[in-house]
């Protein structure tokens, strides 16, 4: 059992960093990014052929900054012109993104499944508590709740992250009252896309590569941040956790009911509260 | 003081179709025989490969449709049709197979259940807004799958389940159908009578108030009128045209499996409707028989999912309201005084 209670941190962890990313991005930009898992996806390929040349380690901290960099990128160059678009165009633009990005990994990386090896010092696992577990899934949970909890406390207490907050409440006060939002979008759409790097990566020795593990957790991924509250990112770190320990506790406790737990979550969620449970917002 | 009568305000029947100009309609009716009609040449024209793309195309079209339809006249996104689509087609399989019903039977049997289906879903959501709405249809239409690949007793699981059709089909014997040349006229037909019927909705009473509804749904209410069951409606038939989909798509198959009911099934649809352009009721089937032309004529290429997704941006981007925006504003054509084209 708590070998389970651990699995369903490390998946719970895993979704907590990919939905900060997405709830950030949703939070500021209004995007409901669904070329967030084709990223993820990108991610850990690319932190396979990284890690492959030179170590796990740089892989790890490389591939954030690069996907950091694609964030910033795309949305200098993209996003920022398409503002006035209503939402079902931005869904639609960044579906057409997924394709061109399953595309890419799918041409350069092939269709098989790759398996991702854990890095050497991680490699086995650690007895604690009269229970063996694998250590790199420690090492995972470590890092994910390492990086939310920096981000939170980067949003609370940093200026950019106070600038980030006000234009995620207000677009338009912001820019009045004198926050560059552009600026801001940028840094945000990067940390976004970074998260989800930094999730890719890490979900790469965790689960096993195939080109449809975005889409997979995409789904999962937009449960979280909508259940959460769109744009509340504390709320997406904790439906994320909740959903994780749920997915796999559940499915030990009662399998029958456990792979609905998710979908029936929304369900009820959406059903008394649209704007999710900590958002402020429906649109 | 006497008893004046206030003059109660004129409510035609809600299927009352509004006035259209002659010359409009008299230019949309012909250009739809002259496509239906043309349509049907199709078998004689097309190869054997081609025409069985163009089946599927048609179908998919329907599918696209009627997600493109609910979007285009009352503003609702929907990623949870392939539900409806995919549960039509296997109450079809079910009842053709197992339960051993005759096909037209069975056929019926599987768009009822789309249907009853869209209206539980819809009398649910219906009133969640915004972005919300859409994310429910894709839980729930995510429910469905898991629901349909963990019923290995009743739907086989991700095996999915093979329907053999017995009897007769409108004058054809029923597992004939699998063959291209004797699927298309069936579902052309069903096609462009879509086509027409939606577009007959769009200009009644019933679709003007749904597009009100699109626009600004407090100012209905305030109105007087009510929003839910116009929406509930709505959603009521554009899923009964999903699950004919699916009715039809297991009967040119004989194969129905969880992947129908996956939300990118529904992506792809919506895909299609907006390269099509939802601004016009046959945007939608256009826009899925060009994607699946592209498909086909890219299927020896490995790249064609680049190309989708570029073609997809590039329409977003620049031609917001896809094909039938551009052929609009080429030729005039797709455009009736008083419509606005391209606009979602």
């Amino acid at each position: 059992m708590g070998a389970q209670l651990l699995n369903g941190l490390a998946l719970g962890v895993l979704l907590l960093v990919l939905s900060s990313g997405l709830a950030l991005i949703f939070g500021l930009r209004g995007v409901v990014n669904f070329a967030h898992g084709a990223l993820y996806m990108l991610a850990a390929y690319v932190g396979l052929s990284i890690s492959v040349h030179t170590s796990f380690w740089f892989a790890l901290c490389a591939t954030p900054v690069c996907f950091a960099v694609l964030g910033v990128l795309l949305d200098r160059y993209g996003l920022r012109f398409l503002t006035s678009r209503g939402p079902l165009d931005l869904v639609l633009l960044t579906f057409g993104l997924t394709y061109v990005i399953t595309d890419i990994v799918q041409t350069i990386w092939g269709t098989q499944p790759r398996s991702f090896p854990a890095p050497s010092g991680l490699e086995g696992s650690l007895q604690f508590l009269g229970i063996s577990y694998p250590t790199y899934r420690l090492f995972l949970i470590g890092v994910g709740l390492l990086v939310g909890a920096a981000l939170i406390v980067w949003l609370r207490v940093s200026r950019t992250g106070l600038y980030v907050r006000a234009s995620s409440f207000d677009r338009t006060v912001a820019g009045v009252v004198g926050v560059d939002v552009d600026r801001v979008s940028a840094t945000v759409v990067g940390l976004g896309a970074a998260l989800a790097g930094l999730a890719g990566v890490l979900a790469g020795p965790y689960l096993s590569l195939s080109t449809s593990m975005g889409v997979d957790i995409l789904v999962l991924t937009f449960i979280v941040v909508v259940v959460g509250g769109l744009g509340s990112i504390g709320g997406a770190m904790i439906v994320a956790l909740v959903l994780g320990l749920l997915g796999t506790v559940g499915s030990v406790v009662t399998p029958e009911v456990a792979p609905y737990v998710p979908y029936l979550l929304m369900l009820f969620v959406l059903l008394f509260r649209p704007q999710g449970l900590a958002g402020r917002r429906t649109t | 003081m006497t008893e004046a009568t206030i003059p109660q305000p004129l409510r035609p029947p809600v299927w009352r179709v509004l006035h259209t100009p002659g010359s409009a309609l008299t230019r949309v009716g012909v250009g739809w025989v002259v496509v239906t009609i043309a349509g049907f040449a199709a078998p004689y024209v097309l190869t054997a490969y081609h025409l069985q793309v163009a089946v599927q195309g048609a179908i998919l079209g329907l599918l696209a449709l009627s997600i493109g339809w609910l979007l285009r006249q009352t503003g609702l996104l929907s990623f949870g049709h392939a539900a409806f689509y995919g549960l039509a087609g296997y109450t079809a399989a079910l009842a053709a197979t197992r339960w051993e019903l005759s096909t037209p039977l069975a056929v019926a049997l599987g768009v009822a259940a789309g249907a009853l289906l869209a209206f539980i879903v819809g009398a649910l959501i219906v009133r969640v807004p915004g972005i919300a709405f859409a994310m429910l249809t894709l839980a729930i239409g995510q429910l469905i799958y898991v629901a349909s690949t963990r019923s290995r007793s009743l739907t086989n699981g991700f095996d999915g389940l093979v329907a053999s059709f017995r009897g007769s089909f409108l004058g054809q014997p029923a597992e004939s159908y699998t063959n291209a040349v004797t699927a298309w006229p069936l579902v052309w037909a069903v096609l462009t009578l879509a086509v027409a019927c939606l577009w007959w909705v769009s200009r009644t009473v019933f679709g003007r108030r749904l597009t009100a509804i699109r626009e600004n749904e407090e100012r209905v209410r305030f109105s007087g009128q009510g929003t839910f069951l116009p929406c509930v409606l709505a959603f009521t038939i554009s899923g009964a045209f999903a699950g004919a989909a699916g009715a039809l798509s297991v009967l040119s198959l004989g194969f129905v499996s969880p992947n129908d009911i996956y939300w990118t099934t529904s992506g792809v649809a919506l895909i299609m409707a907006v390269i099509g352009g939802i601004g016009s009721v046959a945007g939608p089937p256009i826009g899925a028989l060009a994607f699946v032309s592209l498909q086909a004529a890219l299927a020896d290429s490995e790249h064609y999912q680049v190309i989708i997704g570029i073609a997809l941006i590039v329409v977003v981007a620049i031609a917001p309201g896809g094909i039938t925006a551009l052929l609009a504003r080429a030729t005039g054509a797709f455009r009736l005084p008083g419509r606005r084209s391209g606009r979602a």
